[in-house]
């Protein structure tokens, strides 16, 4: 057993856990210095080493997680480390009182214009063809231009779901979101699969522009979280419904913080760092990035 | 070209894509593999690799939080092989941490060297070889926790007199379950400590109650197994028994319950009458026995799981008289008639489908007393009952289970029998168990939902449909998510019962059959049902208390590991000191050079 120190955290982590509760989860499953916990009541957090938080519900720990992955099986308990604990067994105890807490939610910009959406989607479409030009799901954006040629199963699929909104025969409406996350939920290769990563930056899009603090109601929330529930493993459905909730991972939130910004090259470094996430998960999701600036403006 | 497609399910498996694609990419370079797909089983993905024809019945078996690895090559072995590559990149960052992964002692002597402090060893061998290693593990001063089957009942015996000549106890053989010091063993759940002390020569009897008294907010302070034949007259209930006295003596124990399916007539007398003399109150919740009777002040006899966890609470509560009411709850008794209205002329019929064979005793048991005939593999009743009949299965039976996991382990053993179920026109109610807890599989809602759905396309296609009853022995902090598993039955429209017996109870209902009242009618705590069952069989000899349990139940196991490395892993997420034994057959499994080996030393 040991303890170890979060130096930082997201709010959304810090809300799940309440500086008096003892138990955190169990682990819910290890990879690449990654470690993520299962809570009671069933949602998941990601535990990392230093770094921008990769997940909406992320931890930030002072140690080598390659060393501490290994130590720690599947199921192994995690607690706080706090005087109502000490009793109980655990495998790691994690000291959360001191973790800086880092704002990981997206909301309405209103200075934001359709013009600059328009042209920050452009220029980010620019961007993505210019350095990730058959990555993931990025052979769409040129396929919505010109048509569905040369495209992997996924991304046929992915077009087709995607076609009727982008022809513009369908508006956005919450019914027309929820047959869009129906249709790409859970579609792809990847650990989060490339439709539910396009999804997440949809969704930042949504919420930086302000249609889903217009539309968002618990119907759309109960009907989304059933689609997830359904359609893709436990992992990506928590990025998924965070992202409704408008919390994301650093690198995304950064790149859409930085889009939404005056300056008009402040994202290009934040691309960057978002291109590297997973194997396409960071060009999928700003695959949906530029899809939804597209839509919207 | 030919092509050949194999597929892989690697259940709750998680890698980072990145490492998917290089696995994804070393496949696809084999000489002979044509095509590869590595992704996360949910139906968009089936649907895609359904599309590329790249999906077989196996691959049909994954769900979301699985990752499937399909290939197409020019032979079946190529296919074979590449799928072999596969589960040997991924296995090895799955093993139960780094105790159990590098460099592993091969012997007990050797493991003990690492953790000189254990105190109990954990073996889960071939019977034939657990023996002898229990015996090692006697002689050097550990408690024995025996998973093992298949010990023959003289070393059995032998064993249990060395375990007592040492002042240890011996937990089994083919004992799967124990919870010591809240610390988990075998197929045991998560739960809370409490003033309840267990004893059971029945493994999901012993989950079913501890469960059933964490659902009612009390907790367990000893739960220990003892192994099914234990109870055997020859053997005498020597560990339960053993056992029971030092529970007795144990502070954190206030309320003791014995379970066990119905023990030696002079095994029952020996333990109600030495039960009584315990100074502490016991139930004896001897799974279908129906004669047992208190025989004096202090001993409460329960005929159901269901009773014994409900008389444990009473007693803990110190209420005076126990009335909790056991009849079918109004909205499960509204869902029964609502389900039963459903149902054709024709259908009357009840398959029970069991992973746990203690549930399915009981089971058994309480539906005969309700619906009369029904056929069973528990005691051969099969060929016997008229064509069609009801039916209980237990599916974790030596006959269901030669040649593949336990279906505790992998419930997909139940699919085939659903699905049988589904195409009898008599068929009506399918009752089952989901059994949560450690070692048990990390889905096993997610795969009955699967095939139920199946089966009730099959019902359905001949315009017919199933009433699916299920109860999720389980508790809230199960590594499986207890309310989740739960809620996903709900949604594919199983109804749930609160306990085995209750399952029952409901499925009598939607048969428009009032199934007895099991529970002893009447008895009040305070005066106890006076002895009425003679017990004239001669005492067995006193059992001592072995001196050094209350040590291990004191400060908890430390572990020597010998066998199924899961259970390693369970420890280990507990924080308890633990090592594994990379166990290997002695002699390269030549069983009669192993014995004169062992006589040479």
């Amino acid at each position: 057993m040991r303890t170890v120190e979060v130096h930082r955290w997201s709010q959304a982590a810090a809300r799940l856990l309440p500086p008096q509760q003892a138990v955190i989860g169990r682990v819910h499953s290890c990879y690449a210095r990654i470690l993520n916990v299962q809570t009671p009541r069933g949602r998941l957090l990601t535990l990392q080493g230093e770094g921008p938080l990769q997940a909406p519900l992320g931890l930030a720990l002072g140690i080598d997680m390659t060393a501490l992955g290994t130590r720690l099986p599947v199921g192994a308990l995690v607690l706080q480390e706090i005087p109502t604990a000490i009793s109980l067994p655990a495998a790691l105890r994690l000291r959360c009182a001191d973790a800086l807490v880092w704002d990981g939610q997206i909301t309405v910009q209103p200075d934001l214009s359709p013009a600059v959406l328009a042209g920050r989607g452009h220029a980010l479409t620019s961007w993505l063809c210019c350095h990730t030009p058959g990555h993931g799901l990025a052979p769409l954006l040129r396929a919505l231009e010109h048509g569905p040629i040369h495209l992997s199963a996924t991304n046929t699929a992915v077009y087709t779901a995607l076609a009727p909104l982008w022809t513009g025969r369908q508006a956005l409406t919450v019914p027309t979101l929820l047959s869009l996350v129906s249709a790409l939920v859970g579609l792809g290769e990847g650990l989060t699969p490339s439709g539910d990563d396009f999804l997440v930056g949809l969704l930042a899009v949504l919420h930086v522009t302000g249609f889903l603090s217009r539309h968002i109601d618990a119907l759309l929330q109960r009907q989304f979280c059933q689609c997830v529930r359904q359609g893709t493993s436990q992992l990506s459905g928590e990025f998924l419904r965070c992202a409704l909730a408008g919390h994301f991972a650093e690198p995304l939130a950064g790149l859409v913080r930085a889009l939404c910004g005056a300056g008009p090259d402040a994202w290009l470094g934040h691309a960057a760092t978002l291109a590297t996430v997973g194997h396409s998960s960071g060009v999928d999701a700003m695959v949906g990035i530029v899809w939804g600036c597209q839509l919207l403006a | 070209m030919q092509t050949h497609v194999r597929c892989l399910v690697l259940f709750s498996m998680y890698r980072d894509s990145v490492w998917l694609m290089h696995l994804s990419y070393t496949l696809e370079s084999m000489p002979g593999v044509q095509r590869v797909a590595v992704m996360m089983g949910t139906p968009h993905n089936k649907a895609l690799l359904q599309d590329a024809g790249l999906l077989t019945a196996e691959g049909e078996a994954g769900g979301a939080n699985d990752l499937l690895v399909c290939v197409q090559a020019d032979t079946p072995a190529i296919a074979a092989e590449a799928l072999q590559q596969a589960t040997a990149r991924m296995t090895p960052q799955q093993g139960a941490g780094a105790t159990a992964r590098t460099a592993a002692p091969r012997t007990l002597e050797t493991a003990l060297r690492r953790l000189p402090e254990a105190n109990l060893a954990c073996i889960s061998v071939p019977g034939e070889y657990a023996v002898h290693e229990a015996r090692k593990a006697l002689q050097h001063g550990l408690h024995v926790f025996l998973f093992s089957a298949h010990v023959d009942l003289a070393a059995e015996i032998a064993l249990k007199n060395l375990a007592a000549e040492q002042g240890l106890l011996v937990m089994g053989p083919d004992c799967g379950t124990a919870i010591l010091h809240g610390i988990p063993l075998g197929f045991a759940n998560q739960i809370p400590r409490g003033p309840v002390g267990l004893i059971a020569a029945s493994g999901t009897g012993l989950q079913q109650v501890s469960c059933l008294l964490a659902g009612q907010g009390v907790g367990v302070s000893q739960a220990i197994g003892v192994g099914g034949r234990d109870v055997h007259e020859r053997i005498g209930g020597h560990s339960m028994r053993a056992a029971l006295r030092t529970l007795a003596q144990d502070a954190d124990t206030r309320v003791l319950v014995l379970i066990a399916k119905p023990p030696a007539p002079r095994v029952a007398a020996q333990l109600t009458r030495e039960a009584a003399q315990m100074g502490k109150p016991c139930v004896l919740a001897f799974v279908g026995e129906h004669a047992l009777t208190a025989e004096s002040a202090g001993v409460y006899p329960a005929t159901t799981l269901e009773e014994a966890a409900l008389l444990a609470r009473a007693l803990v509560h110190g209420t005076p008289a126990w009335s909790a009411s056991v009849a079918l709850p109004a909205s499960l008794a509204t869902e029964a008639q609502a389900a039963s209205t459903a149902l054709q002329p024709g259908q009357r019929l009840l398959h029970a489908l069991y992973c746990g064979g203690t549930l399915a005793h009981e089971a058994l048991g309480l539906l005969r007393r309700a619906l009369g005939r029904v056929g069973s593999n528990l005691d051969d009743t099969l060929g016997a009952a008229p064509q069609p009949a009801h039916m209980v299965l237990d599916l974790g039976a030596e006959e269901f289970t030669q040649g593949r996991p336990h279906p505790m382990i992998d419930p997909s053993a139940r699919r085939p029998y659903l699905l049988e179920a589904a195409a009898n026109p008599a068929v009506a109610v399918v009752l089952v168990d989901v059994m949560l807890g450690w070692g048990a599989h990390p889905d096993p809602a997610g795969l009955l939902a699967a095939a139920w759905r199946e089966a009730q396309a099959v019902a359905s296609a001949a315009g017919r449909t199933l009433v699916g009853i299920a109860h999720v022995c389980g508790a809230l902090d199960d590594p499986q998510d207890f309310a989740q598993q739960c809620q996903l039955l709900r949604e594919h429209g199983l109804l749930l019962a609160d306990s085995n017996a209750q399952a029952v109870r409901l499925a009598s209902a939607v048969l428009g059959v009032h199934a007895p009242d099991s529970t002893a009618q009447g008895a009040g705590l305070e005066s106890p049902a006076p002895g009425t069952a003679a017990f004239p069989q001669e005492p067995y000899p006193p059992v001592g208390l072995p001196s050094r349990l209350p040590e291990l139940l004191r400060t908890g196991p430390r572990v020597v590991n010998l066998g199924l490395e899961l259970f390693a892993t369970q420890l280990a997420a507990h924080g308890t000191p633990v090592v594994h034994v990379d166990w290997r057959p002695p002699a390269g499994g030549d069983a009669r050079l192993a014995s004169l080996l062992a006589r040479l030393q």
